[in-house]
């Protein structure tokens, strides 16, 4: 049997995913304030940081659901309460933040945007809730 | 520090190097265990225990005195 060029004990193993997570996770916090400075500090259109914000986008809705998924979440049943708590608290703050954004005075153009704000939570909650459905299921089929 | 350990495996006259590839780990790994300064998974505190023909207990149970 051949030998692998860099044999890997559990010990390595742990050390790598532990570096690769906080890597991942400076990546996220950059890739976040980029697209802040771009949209504050420099005022410029959504336009030009399309691309990383869809990245950042899908990247944190993957990884919510991959934790759900895979466990990382000791639930012991989908509740509803906590789900409904995180979804008023991330409907507020994504409607604050458009109203920042947008400097919106209008009540009516609030609304609308409100409106938006609730769809695009709820596919992102829709996705999470699927995510952790499946991953529990999967996970009382083991036991 | 894991002393219970190295004492096994010097008893068995095995270095950290021939220990480590018969658990295949590294030679680190196994010197880290014995310091005391990393805890390995049991299904690795298994091979090592089954490598130096003693138990869990014999190998890694601290006892309270």
């Amino acid at each position: 049997m051949t030998k692998p060029p860099f044999p890997m004990d559990e010990r390595t193993r742990i050390i790598i995913m532990r570096v690769c997570t906080i890597m991942y996770v400076l990546t996220l916090m950059a890739l976040l304030i980029d697209i802040l400075f771009r949209q504050f500090v420099l005022g410029q259109s959504s336009d030009n940081f399309n691309d990383i914000a869809m990245i950042y986008t899908f990247n944190v809705i993957i990884l919510i659901g991959a934790i759900l998924y895979f466990g990382g979440v000791p639930f012991l049943k989908i509740r509803l309460k906590p789900i409904l708590t995180l979804f008023i608290a991330m409907a507020v703050a994504g409607t604050v933040f458009t109203i920042i954004k947008y400097r919106l005075t209008d009540p009516l153009s609030i609304i609308n945007k409100f409106g938006i704000i609730i769809a695009i939570i709820t596919i992102f909650f829709l996705i999470w809730i699927t995510a952790a459905f499946f991953g529990k299921r999967k996970m009382d089929k083991k036991l | 520090m894991n002393t219970k350990l190295k004492l096994a495996r010097i008893e068995k006259n095995l270095s950290q190097q021939e220990l480590a590839e018969l658990v295949q780990a590294s030679r680190q790994t196994i010197g880290l265990i014995e310091k005391g300064h990393y805890n390995p998974s049991l299904a690795l505190c298994r091979k090592i225990a089954q490598s130096l023909d003693k138990t869990l207990d014999q190998l890694f149970w601290e006892d309270q005195e």
